[in-house]
């Protein structure tokens, strides 16, 4: 779900499609962290915010090949784009390179002391995938260097028996969207 | 959107510990109605055999079957393990599956915090496709 500050909200609610809020959390007696107490619910919104937003934007990116010059595409990618780069630069304000989880919102990236691996992880491949697929945007900070020779990769899958497993038999919160 | 169903795709509560560690899924509605699921697994976070799953499920997610769960993952003989993949069908019957490469000769590189950003210099960024028909 991308929020107005661009960036795509991870852990949303099932019952409502939003992010959750302090009394929805305290309704689902949720298990908060011990350092969420301050903003259960703007800290469960952003957690994985900035992956979410990264993976958003490799989505946008491989749909491009599908609907080749659909301008929306390109502008949505372009938007999430846009919200790593404001939180990169809230955290270039807190130290070289930074990159927080924005927890809360945008406006208070520079507040947080967290990051994690994963999370940089998906923001890198999604603005790498980004530079490859529109070097000519604005928002490169540097066009590629040289050109990319495909690999092939000997990805040969080993098929194993089926294991059916119903999956109305136990209760989750996996979805299926339409 | 709409959410028209929930269940459970693949439980790692009671997978192998190889599929301990099971996340960042991608779901897609096939134009025949299919569905697939794939994901990212291994025992624990960031590890060395970190794989790739693809499940499928031939009515609107009532019972998923697995369809691949071991992929080579050497790239240039070089050992390496798969992460993040997404699926895109291009056209009836042509998928596109887009995977992140990590370079895993060297277990005891560390993933798994940021502190050890500096480290992440030494993974190899790479994308790769398989097309299936």
């Amino acid at each position: 779900m991308v929020v107005g500050d661009g960036l795509l909200c991870s852990d949303l609610n099932v019952d409502t499609m939003r992010p959750w809020t302090v009394d929805e959390l305290s309704k689902a007696k949720a298990e908060i962290w011990s350092n969420w107490r301050h903003d259960p619910a703007g800290c469960m919104a952003y957690e994985d915010a900035l992956m979410a937003t990264g993976r958003y934007i490799r989505v946008k990116v491989l749909h491009d090949p599908i609907a080749p010059g659909t301008p929306p595409i390109q502008h949505q990618a372009e938007g999430a784009v846009e919200a790593i780069l404001a939180v990169a630069q809230a955290g270039e304000r807190v130290e070289p390179g930074y990159l927080p989880k924005p927890f809360g919102d945008l406006k208070r990236a520079a507040e947080s002391k967290g990051i994690s691996c994963d999370q940089i992880e998906h923001v890198a491949l999604g603005l790498w995938q980004f530079r490859k697929q529109y070097p000519d945007s604005t928002l490169n900070a540097e066009r590629e260097k040289g050109d990319y020779t495909p690999i092939p990769l000997d990805l040969t899958p080993i098929p194993i028996h089926p294991s059916p497993v119903k999956s109305k038999s136990i209760d989750s919160k996996l979805l299926l969207f339409v | 959107m709409q959410v028209i169903d929930r269940g459970i795709i693949f439980n790692a509560i009671i997978a192998p510990v190889r599929r301990k560690y099971s996340v960042a899924s991608g779901l897609l509605k096939l134009n025949d109605g299919t569905l697939l699921c794939v994901f990212n697994t291994g025992p624990t976070k960031f590890s060395p055999t970190d794989q790739i799953v693809l499940m499928s499920s031939q009515d609107m997610g009532e019972i998923w079957v697995i369809r691949y769960d071991i992929f080579s993952t050497k790239f240039n003989q070089t050992i390496g393990a798969f992460h993040d993949a997404k699926i895109i069908e291009l056209s009836p019957g042509h998928l596109l599956l887009s995977l992140f490469w990590v370079d895993r000769s060297d277990s005891s590189w560390p993933m798994s915090d940021a502190e050890y950003w500096q480290d992440m210099q030494q993974w190899s960024l790479g994308m790769a496709y398989y097309v299936a028909i």
